[in-house]
């Protein structure tokens, strides 16, 4: 009889088991939503960045039209292992060495602002011009499958980290 | 043989109500922990954002003030009206770290329109706008305000007042200029000082405005903000502060030059 009251007052060891599973999935679930919380706004504020840096870009090199195909040529190489801007980024110079520059300034902004950036120059899928996509944390610049920047029909895939531009 | 339970098989023991109140309260610590690193990452992830879009808002006002600068034959920059010298563009004069500098647009009317002291303006007026960083008292920084006056036959009007603050924590202005060459050159920004020393005012062809900003709100702990190490010629050292910073340049074109 006595350890029958015993079971029915208190809380046995399987209960608190439970208790503790159910807090574990409550708990993860917050950290879980937490994390993502983060991810998005950090996604946001590099987007901005990007966005920002790419009109920065556009407005830049439509100043300096006599060097166009300096500017596409800088672009094409990529970010990565571009020269630091230079002196020529502000003053007085030829428009190639501007444009290098300029692609220099770029480049040297990415890395300081977005995780792993890349950049691919390519014809635009939606206009007849190029465009200049720009991407970080993992994504490729680039229309393609899984992974990559845009889809066939120039829409950004969902969760790409990108941002695309086109030149003038 | 009595059948009445003993206290300690039907109640909790001092050392159960004490283990569980020390659950209790290691349970509320951690509650708590978690609470305050939650809102503390909120902050961190969402100060940078707000002044993002802070920046981004100012840019595309002085972009639009841009464009219109210099219509109707006006200069933009109003270098070519010896009344206007008392407000005009100056290098490193304001407060701010670095000194801030004065940015002044001009342009004619072409239809009526409210200024950036929101007083209506006629057509055909010369509509002249100043740009400078003041104390405010309704922020705990610097303001980036803008002063709005216009000129006409009998002289120029409103101008010099402290006019309306468009943005608090602002840590500097700066302003750099492009003008219209012959030369096979790009041309170099220069700044008021160097613009203004030139014998004749050229057109402008571009301006090239930074914006360095501070956040309104402080998170718990020191943090590193990463600026540019060459922002506008000036050289910025990565702040390590509560308040966030961040720096900003766009080039902004100004087609009527």
């Amino acid at each position: 009889m006595d350890a029958t009251v015993r079971h029915e007052h208190g809380l046995g060891l399987p209960e608190a088991l439970i208790a503790l599973a159910l807090l574990g999935v409550a708990l993860g679930g917050l950290l879980a939503a937490q994390w993502r919380a983060r991810d998005l706004q950090q996604d946001a504020w590099s987007r901005h960045q990007a966005g920002w840096l790419l009109t920065d870009f556009g407005q830049r090199m439509a100043l300096n039209p006599g060097a166009r195909e300096q500017y596409l040529d800088g672009l094409r190489a990529g970010p990565a292992g571009s020269p630091p801007p230079g002196a020529c980024a502000r003053l007085a110079c030829p428009p190639g060495e501007r444009a290098r520059a300029d692609v220099a300034f770029l480049a040297a902004e990415v890395r300081r602002v977005l995780s792993r950036p890349d950049w691919r120059l390519e014809s635009c899928l939606d206009s007849p011009g190029l465009c200049l996509s720009l991407s970080w944390s993992g994504t490729s610049p680039s229309s393609g499958p899984d992974g990559a920047c845009l889809d066939a029909s120039g829409a950004r895939r969902p969760g790409a980290h990108c941002v695309t531009r086109e030149l003038p | 043989m009595s059948r009445r339970r003993s206290g300690a098989e039907l109640g909790m023991a001092l050392a159960e109500w004490t283990l569980a109140a020390m659950l209790g309260v290691i349970l509320l610590a951690a509650a708590l922990t978690w609470l305050q690193g939650s809102l503390q990452m909120a902050l961190v992830q969402r100060v940078p954002l707000q002044m993002a879009g802070d920046a981004a808002w100012l840019f595309r006002r002085l972009e639009l003030a841009a464009l219109q600068a210099g219509r109707g034959g006006a200069h933009p920059l109003g270098n070519d009206d010896a009344r206007l010298a008392p407000w005009r563009m100056t290098d490193g004069s304001g407060p701010g770290t670095p000194a801030s500098d004065q940015l002044l647009l001009r342009r004619r009317l072409e239809a009526g329109t409210l200024d950036c002291e929101g007083r209506r303006l006629a057509v055909g007026t010369d509509m002249v706008e100043r740009y400078f960083l003041r104390a405010d008292s309704s922020a705990s920084g610097l303001v980036l305000a803008c002063d709005a006056g216009f000129c006409d036959a009998a002289g120029c009007h409103d101008l010099g007042d402290a006019g309306a603050a468009l943005l608090s924590e602002v840590d500097s202005f700066q302003v750099l200029y492009a003008a219209i060459t012959e030369a096979a050159l790009a041309p170099g920004y220069v700044d008021a000082t160097s613009w203004l020393a030139q014998p004749a005012p050229p057109r402008l062809l571009a301006l090239r405005v930074g914006l360095l900003l501070r956040s309104r709100e402080s998170v718990a702990r020191p943090r590193r903000w990463s600026l540019p190490a060459d922002w506008l010629g000036h050289d910025l050292r990565s702040a390590s502060d509560r308040q966030a910073h961040s720096a900003w340049q766009q080039t902004l074109a100004v087609p009527h030059g």
